[in-house]
């Protein structure tokens, strides 16, 4: 097992590495860059412009930009922003907490609203609530993010006055209350995609089950089906479903930049998406590289969770 | 186990809903107001998002203000002379200012100041008007002494407006060190509020300055939130979390029905204009004045930007003191412009498009892409310049093809561009109209794209440089707007409007062109 995560990280590293070449290539080579904000800004001389470029060493070729950016990653100097001259792990270090908030949050709800909804949906299958569930899971991948979340602010917010419309604290307030009214609604947008495909999962991986002999078998040696259902169906169908969570580990973070914008959250999604329009290349990067991360990480712990749920399934 | 999910579920709700009888909104005293980005640094010298200056306007004094009605009025100076070369500008400052740290500010502040702008290690962003100096002399703490290269009489509106930065922090740093320096994110200044929290992307607190040297500000905090959805900060407004907020054009109806809230429309300094590159028929100003005539301006405010526009005449902002207020739009006219055309010896041909010498008179229409208003004015645009027999394609397309290399201002061939100009509210438009600012490429200096070359105007600019004299300067600067009208070097369409929602329960607080009232005197019930 060991010397299985062993092989799988160092080819995570391979893989980083060749990412972070592609990325850099295509950011460097992309029009635009850092600079162009200024172009047309009448108070930034063309001289001051060319002075930027070379305190910022944009003067010099791509790859060797790419050589001493990787360098200084490798010991563990990310560089500083081209916007705030701040360094930018020191940035990220910032955001880390109100991001995994929000993405730990939001997956713990997709995981407790999934589970029971899959489970009903699978057991009752074409009942009018199977049937409801279905429609509001078609419905919930059809819908927008950001008009999902204006309508909550909307309604919860504005309307009724049940929840804060954004941020993370109210003013002069940092109770652990407050943190939870706040986060609410973001959680729900963030997770809701998550919620529906799970569950839809599960249905179906389980429809799949219920029809398999020694589910018969169980039944038919007398068990309650509520035990059944437990011990026999669900372990049997959460393969599939732990492949998705993995990979949605992944989905969650490139969702946070979208929900954080709209609720005013302050985390790396909003910092991201700014160091994108602002070509923010350290910022671009290091964004880049904890999304592809994450991406690697969520597939290996999936893959580690098989061995645990199958024991037919042995990693040498 | 159904059951059991049910209850923590409602156990949840009840945790998270609010405390009957709690209010929500703002804590007293406190304005709350929005960004859209975070403010990238709050060094004035260093920025380059309008969301920094959003915020460190309220740290930094200059040595002059500007007023809701666009005078001059002392701030951290109180007087000043002009030599009469225009060439060395005397400031005598303002006496017993202390920096929020509790230092004094002095005259090697404002030299400082110069130093730090003109810092070539510094990434400086900001730095118009400072490179006009040759030197500062500072003969005692209060006088300061600014000497020219040559004379330059828009430096006054240029320097006197920049904020004043402290020697005693920063001075003693490199340049490198500048750039990375606490400071930018937590500015020591001399004006009526200090950060005293900055909680990146999510909001900026500022609590009065009790060093200020003017009034003490009547708000105890301004907290300036950070929320990037320009509909989420109008849900904000909505559920009253925010004192102030710039409303969205497609949101103001509704604003506009909110009780809670006043709406102050006012000009912003930026104008909508059709640049007329001059390269074939263009560059006769009869054509040109013709296209004027048949450029429905009124239309395009009505329909396009829904009123949200004033009419533009010149560069000068309408009201403003610069602007030459006996000028007047071009009437919509399309008889005058065929006359205008056929008077030039224009004839129609097939289609009704005009030619002259064996050419068709082909001026097409480019925009941006991403500005939904520019593409509906220049299909407006489009059918009113057809309508007079001109052949009018439209384009488009995204800034770097509109402005770039490849783009339509280096074919060499007659093009209309229609984008914003912020122009600001003080003349310094050298850059726009002089021929030596016609650019060679598109990554040259100058801003003159359109290619207008007059001799007389070229004159003006060069005067309005070097004249010192307030009157002289208006009656040069209303020369040059009436040679703007005259030759139509480019189609002034109209000024963008601002409506800024405010609670009723903010005193004190109004906005124009120009600024805000100042912020000490802002209060809320």
């Amino acid at each position: 097992m060991s010397s299985y995560v062993a092989k799988r990280a160092v080819q995570a590293c391979a893989l980083l590495l060749f990412v972070s070449l592609v990325g850099y290539a295509i950011m460097s080579l992309a029009p635009g860059g850092p600079l162009a904000v200024y172009l047309h800004n009448p108070q930034v001389t063309p001289e001051k412009i060319d002075l930027l470029r070379h305190q910022l060493g944009l003067d010099r070729p791509w790859y060797l930009r790419y050589a001493a950016w990787l360098g200084g990653l490798v010991r563990g100097h990310w560089g500083y922003s081209y916007y705030t001259g701040r360094p930018v792990l020191e940035m990220i270090a910032e955001r880390l907490p109100a991001t995994f908030t929000l993405m730990l949050s939001a997956f713990i709800l997709a995981l407790v609203l999934s589970f029971p909804l899959g489970v009903l949906a699978a057991t009752h299958k074409y009942s009018w609530g199977d049937n409801l569930l279905s429609l509001g899971a078609f419905f919930v991948w059809a819908m927008p993010t950001f008009w999902f979340g204006l309508m909550l602010q909307m309604t919860l917010a504005v309307r009724w006055h049940l929840l804060p419309v954004a941020g993370i604290h109210d003013l002069d307030n940092n109770s652990a209350r407050d943190l939870l009214r706040h986060l609410a609604m973001p959680a729900l947008v963030l997770g809701i995609g998550s919620i529906a495909s799970w569950s839809r999962y599960l249905r179906s991986g389980m429809l799949e089950v219920l029809s398999q002999d020694y589910v018969r078998t169980a039944y038919a040696k007398g068990l309650p089906a509520r035990r059944v259902v437990r011990r026999h169906v669900l372990r049997n169908s959460l393969l599939p479903i732990v492949t998705i969570m993995g990979l949605d580990l992944h989905v969650l973070f490139s969702g946070a930049v979208i929900t954080e914008s709209i609720f005013g959250w302050p985390g790396m999604g909003r910092l991201f998406l700014a160091a994108l329009n602002n070509r923010d290349y350290p910022l671009q990067m290091a964004g880049l590289m904890v999304s592809a991360a994450l991406l690697i990480v969520g597939n290996l712990l999936a893959d580690l969770a098989y061995a645990v749920l199958d024991p037919r399934i042995r990693y040498q | 186990m159904t059951n059991r999910i049910a209850a923590l579920g409602v156990s949840f709700l009840l945790l998270i809903l609010p405390v009957p009888g709690s209010t929500a909104g703002p804590a007293p005293g406190t304005l709350v107001m929005v960004v859209g980005d975070n403010p990238d640094n709050l060094n004035p010298y260093l920025h380059s998002l309008a969301a920094s200056s959003a915020v460190y306007r309220y740290t930094f004094d200059s040595l002059y203000t500007v007023t809701t009605t666009g005078e001059w009025i002392p701030a951290l100076a109180v007087g000043y002379t002009v030599s009469p070369d225009g060439l060395t500008w005397t400031f005598r400052l303002r006496p017993g200012v202390r920096w929020s740290d509790g230092a004094p500010f002095t005259a090697a502040d404002v030299k400082f100041t110069w130093q730090l702008a003109a810092n070539k290690d510094v990434h400086i962003t900001y730095a118009t008007g400072f490179d006009r100096i040759a030197s500062i002399d500072t003969p005692d703490p209060l006088t300061v002494a600014y000497h020219l290269k040559e004379p330059y009489a828009p430096f006054r509106d240029q320097v006197m407006g920049a904020a004043i930065v402290p020697q005693h922090v920063l001075g003693a740093l490199s340049g490198d060190q500048i750039n990375r320096a606490p400071f930018n994110q937590k500015p020591v200044g001399t004006g009526p509020f200090t950060v005293s929290e900055f909680v990146t992307d999510d909001h900026v607190t500022l609590t009065a300055n009790s060093q200020y040297w003017g009034k003490r500000a009547k708000l105890a905090r301004i907290v300036v939130r950070i929320v990037p959805d320009q509909n989420a900060q109008v849900n904000l407004l909505r559920a009253g979390e925010l004192s102030v907020l710039n409303v969205p054009v497609v949101r103001l109806d509704e604003v506009k029905r909110m009780p809670t809230v006043e709406i102050k429309r006012y000009l912003e300094a930026t104008y909508a204009l059709v640049q007329l590159d001059e390269y074939g028929f263009l560059r006769e100003a009869a054509v040109r004045r013709a296209l004027d005539f048949a450029t429905p301006k009124a239309s395009i405010i009505r329909n396009v930007m829904k009123g949200q526009a004033e009419p533009a005449a010149s560069d000068m902002v309408p009201n403003g003191p610069w602007a030459d207020k006996t000028l007047h739009p071009r009437p919509y006219d399309p008889a005058q412009a065929r006359r205008l055309l056929r008077d030039s010896g224009f004839t129609p041909g097939p289609g009704g498009v005009l030619s002259r010498g064996g050419k068709r008179l082909e001026v097409p229409l480019w925009t941006l892409s991403g500005r939904v208003n520019f593409v509906q004015a220049m299909q407006v645009l489009a059918q009113s310049w057809r309508s007079i027999g001109v052949y009018t394609e439209t384009h488009a397309v995204s800034a770097a093809a509109l402005f770039g290399q490849n783009g339509p201002q280096w074919d060499g061939k007659d093009a209309a561009l229609i984008f914003t100009w912020g122009q600001g509210v003080f003349p310094e438009n050298k850059i726009n109209w002089h021929s030596s600012f016609i650019p060679k490429d598109a990554t040259a200096p100058g801003e003159n794209d359109e290619r207008y070359s007059n001799p007389e105007m070229d004159r003006l600019l060069e005067e309005a440089d070097r004249a010192v004299d307030e009157a002289r300067r208006h009656a040069i600067y209303n020369r040059i707007q009436e040679l703007e009208y005259r030759d139509v070097p480019v189609i002034f369409l109209y000024w963008l409007v601002d409506n800024t929602a405010v609670a009723k329960t903010v005193q004190g607080y109004d906005v124009t062109t120009f600024t805000t009232t100042p912020p000490e005197e802002w209060s809320i019930r």
